[in-house]
């Protein structure tokens, strides 16, 4: 698994994992170029490029406008593309909001839940989370494929760590019950005995089969006394003195005796201790002598040093569990700590054990912050890290001084599910509880997920309203209004710009709905316009185009009143753009051509109007001829100006002539 | 009513059940299609009821599928119609336990959102507002009419008579005639108020054909009369966030199932029966039927269908929901 990029050489990209280093030649670099050059995109994806020749010189960083660049993506895939760490992630998302959820509520002010009750809350949480891990290790296992050797090793050692904090952090067992809970740890985490002893009770002779003392000893070093008798059983029975030594055997197992919680520790000290006194003299009597296996299995059992079995153990801790379950069934955690130290040694001392040993060690001398360094260096398990990290902060805030450790966990684990191109939502979840920089982290992810559809950038929007990233969501509807335009599809173009309550950004666009009229001589979208509402007063470019759609409707309906006094309240308003004043002026012409209105009683225009309009013309030439507003009276326009004079002044005699008659009053002079 | 969930793998972006011609067979299939994968993929499951409280869901056969699986209609036992993200409407064939694709119909770069078959009918609307019918006919599907609204088409009916009704991203309900020639819809009714609230879905009424229900991005239920002109009778407030399906209970049509954005699916019942009628609100019984849990409220439930007695939600924590005994 390629894990970090680590430098680029002149064409190379070197590419690091924990065991190799791997070189990619990037097509179409030449030794003469000037390098590479790197983008990060999103999460594990590069863009690489060949960097030109004059790029990196003092003053210039950037790739000139015009030079043609070929891009590369680099990307690599981590854990979460297998199928069976995805269903990790979706079912460990519910345990980490449970989790938040606990902590919020006990840190409510007057909260009655008592520390056990809590403690028993983050305990069933620990649960929760190692029943997932187990569930991956058995997806894996039941899906047989070769590389998924690794993910089953990786997740093992992941639960088996995680175990051992829960016991020692969480759990706490008192002397007695923690050396039973540790055997209870070894039992299910080094179970491959169970195979073997399987495979040897399906044999003819079990007891020739030359694993069969191993089995035996590692089950007694284990703890799995009835498993031990019942291999102890799988020999021919016989009256002779030979046998009689393993019925021996056999009763000082049955015998052995196991603490049960709620003991008195110091009784069951001295059951112990006489049990073992006994054991210890059938050793030295030679009870056991004739038989080199049975002999072993006593010395264990009366708690002898366990260098012999060495070969027996896979891990120094299995070793220390074993050697406290004989030697100090009682012990307490700072007694199995000094227990643990030679069985460390034999493994060559704290800084030689494995990945897993140490962490564990860590994790018994409760350096808390050891174990999560040793987690992210040795095991290199981002959402282990991120999970268990978050667990004890969020239990004991003590433990790691402040949440800027948890924070960046959980941060870089977010980053892993946004690589991948579904679980973005997923990230959301998690950088949402990390304060401020998660937030930030949010918003540059979001705006750089692609969105194809409108179902998910309405789900993008969704998460950018719920938290409250105002600019994001004006800036993603402006994209999608921008690239909706792009396509032609003017109505969605609209829907979008109003969703970003840009006012500029409708400006815009509403000039380019104006450009395309005056192209085709057809607004487009007009039901749309029509049924704008409220939003189209967002910028004036939109409240004209509302408006002017308005007039073409009343005059398609034969309005022709309404519409005239609508055309040329938009003159006279300062609402109408410069560059249109031509048009609106040849829509009145028409109207005032075709003597206004017929079917109506008073004159449209009326005497007023036309005043108004002829100031209007009168605007229009003088500040266009003296260059104070951008436009240019064309031939056309001429045309339509000198026709409108035209017409005005015999609207003006009719609309006169009609005041004169019935509102003399009324008459301006 | 008991609850069952099944976890899929992927996003579910669409759900829907095979229809079951004898009752007696009692064997429920159900399709369902992911969506913001990077492979998205068509499946068809049996359901099989286990005990008296939950099913198992058992996968029958899967296909890869191009693009998001936008929407998805089963009008028969053996054949799925899927709108894919890339402008495509898609038929598939299920015949011996294993899906076949048979036909493809292109309508345009931008998505098809919604896809509902007659046979030998298709019907499907887009991002871009395209409204098309095409027909089934041998390789594959053409299309034989094309209607076009101002903007995307979010909502899709067709009752038997192939009487299309459409909700669109402005907040109108439109009717379009398929026979009739020309691009524009019949007639047009709006939510009140001219605010342009985009619906996302809209399902019939299934006796009172004039009756239909619409759900929205702020998460209102309206109800429309197409007796009447204009706006919606009824208005109601659910939660904020968006309702992305609808229905109406096929046989109990005094229930009706919508599911949202924040992972929530209700039952809404009235009294009797009446949904058109005022002060709904006094009559009206909601019972949350999937609640999201604290805190999971970001993902949302896609998809709904319902079969008999028998609910099937889609959803984005990768699972679907099966509800029995829901009435």
């Amino acid at each position: 698994m390629i894990e970090k990029f680590v430098g680029l050489s002149v064409y190379y990209l070197i590419m690091s994992s924990a065991s190799t280093t791997q070189s990619y030649v990037i097509p179409g670099c030449r030794p003469s170029d000037n390098g590479l050059g790197v983008r990060w995109v999103l999460g594990n994806k590069l863009f690489v490029y060949p960097r030109g020749a004059t790029e990196n010189l003092p003053g210039r960083t950037e790739v000139e406008a015009g030079d043609s660049v070929e891009v590369y993506p680099v990307s690599w895939e981590t854990d979460l593309y297998n199928p069976a760490i995805r269903k990790l992630v979706t079912g460990s998302r519910a345990t980490f909001l449970e989790v938040q959820r606990v902590k919020a509520s006990s840190s409510e002010a007057g909260s009655r839940e008592s520390a056990s009750r809590l403690r028993r809350s983050w305990w069933d949480c620990s649960r929760e989370y190692r029943e997932h891990i187990r569930q991956v290790v058995a997806d894996l296992q039941g899906n047989p494929n070769s590389d998924d050797e690794q993910l089953i090793q990786n997740y093992s050692s992941a639960e088996l760590v995680w175990d051992a904090c829960e016991i020692f952090f969480l759990e706490t067992p008192t002397a007695g019950a923690l050396v039973l809970r540790l055997l209870r740890w070894v039992q299910s985490h080094f179970s491959a005995v169970e195979l073997q002893a399987q495979e040897l009770l399906q044999h003819n002779e079990p007891h020739q089969h030359p694993e069969y003392w191993n089995v035996l000893h590692k089950f007694i070093l284990q703890g799995k006394v009835s498993q031990a008798r019942q291999l102890l059983g799988a020999r021919p029975s016989g009256k002779s003195d030979i046998y009689k030594i393993y019925e021996d055997m056999d009763s000082l197992l049955s015998d052995m005796p196991v603490y049960r919680p709620g003991w008195s520790l110091i009784e069951f000290g001295i059951r112990f201790r006489q049990w073992q006194e006994r054991v210890t003299r059938l050793v030295n009597d030679g009870v056991f002598a004739p038989n080199p296996g049975l002999e072993s299995a006593a010395r264990i059992l009366a708690g002898c040093e366990l260098h012999p079995f060495l070969h027996l153990f896979d891990s120094a801790y299995e070793m220390a569990v074993s050697r406290a379950a004989f030697a100090k069934p009682t012990a307490t955690a700072v007694e199995f700590q000094h227990l643990a130290k030679p069985c460390v040694d034999a493994y060559g001392g704290p800084s030689a054990l494995g990945d897993v040993d140490s962490v564990v060690h860590a994790v018994v001398n409760f350096d808390m912050m050891g174990v999560l360094s040793l987690t992210t260096a040795r095991l290199r398990n981002p959402w282990l890290s991120a999970h268990l990290c978050d667990l004890f902060h969020q239990s004991d805030e003590e433990f790691l001084h402040g949440a800027r450790m948890r924070d960046g966990f959980v941060l870089d684990y977010a980053a892993q599910l946004v690589s991948h191109p579904s679980l973005w939502q997923f990230a959301v979840d998690y950088l949402t509880t990390c304060g401020e920089e998660g937030r930030q982290h949010l918003e540059a992810y979001l705006s750089r997920i692609p969105a194809e559809t409108a179902n998910k950038l309405n789900k993008i929007l969704s998460v950018c309203e719920a938290n409250r990233l105002v600019g994001l969501r004006a800036s993603l509807c402006k994209q999608e209004a921008r690239r909706q335009s792009g396509l032609g599809c003017w109505g969605n173009a609209l829907l979008w710009c109003m969703r970003s309550g840009d006012a500029k950004f409708a400006s815009c666009l509403a000039n380019e709905f104006l450009e395309e009229y005056l192209v085709s001589r057809r607004l487009p979208v007009p039901s749309l316009l029509d049924n704008l509402g409220p939003e189209m007063l967002m910028a004036p470019e939109l409240t004209f185009l509302a408006k002017y759609r308005e007039f073409h409707s009343l005059y398609e309906r034969k309005q022709i009143t309404d519409a005239f006094n609508l055309v040329l309240n938009l003159l006279t308003s300062n609402l109408t753009p410069k560059k249109l004043w031509p048009l609106l002026l040849s829509d009145c012409l028409l109207i005032v051509e075709a003597g206004g209105n017929k079917d109506s009683s008073t004159p449209c225009p009326s005497s007023h109007q036309c005043y108004e309009l002829m100031h209007c013309l009168e605007e229009y030439q003088t500040k266009t001829e003296a260059g104070l507003w951008e436009t240019s009276v064309d031939g056309e326009t001429a045309d339509t100006m000198g026709l409108l004079r035209l017409a005005l002044v015999r609207a003006l005699a009719r609309a006169l002539q009609y005041d004169i008659r019935y509102e003399p009053d009324e008459i301006e002079t | 009513m008991s609850c069952t969930k099944r976890y899929m793998g992927y996003k579910v972006g669409s759900v829907g059940f095979f229809p079951v011609l004898n009752q007696s067979t009692a064997e429920v299939r159900i399709c369902t299609g992911s969506w913001d994968e990077p492979e998205n993929r068509l499946s068809v499951c049996r359901v099989v009821s286990d005990t008296a409280d939950t099913v198992q869901v058992e996968l029958l056969s899967q296909i890869k599928h191009v693009h998001d699986v936008m929407d998805l209609h089963c009008p028969s036992p053996d054949c799925v119609v899927s709108a894919s993200g890339s402008g495509s409407v898609y038929l598939y064939s299920y015949v011996g336990n294993s899906l076949q694709c048979s036909g493809e119909f292109k309508s345009s770069e931008c998505a098809v959102n919604k896809v509902y078959s007659v046979i030998p009918d298709v019907v499907s609307c887009g991002e871009d507002g395209s409204i098309n019918v095409s027909r089934l006919e041998r390789g594959g599907l053409d299309k034989y009419c094309g209607k076009r609204d101002t903007c995307a088409v979010n909502g899709l009916n067709v009752n038997r008579n192939l009487e299309v009704v459409t909700a669109n991203a402005a907040g109108q309900l439109k009717l379009w005639d398929t026979r009739a020639s020309g691009n524009g819809p019949e007639r047009t009714l709006s939510v009140a108020g001219g605010t342009t609230v985009g619906l996302l879905c809209v399902d019939r009424h299934s006796y009172q054909q004039h009756s239909l229900a619409t759900g929205s991005v702020d998460g209102r239920l309206c109800f429309w009369d197409l007796r009447k002109e204009g706006t919606p009778v009824v208005l109601l407030e659910g939660n904020s966030s968006p309702i992305w399906d609808l229905r109406f209970n096929p046989n109990q049509p005094e229930f009706l199932y919508s599911c949202s954005g924040n992972g929530a699916v209700w039952q809404w019942n009235v009294s009797n029966g009446d949904w058109l009628a005022t002060e709904l609100e006094r009559r009206l019984d909601i019972v949350p039927i999937l609640s999201p849990s604290a805190g999971t409220e970001t993902m949302s439930v896609n998809s709904l269908d319902i079969l008999g007695d028998i609910a099937l939600c889609g959803s984005d924590d990768e699972s679907i929901y099966i509800f029995t005994g829901i009435v």
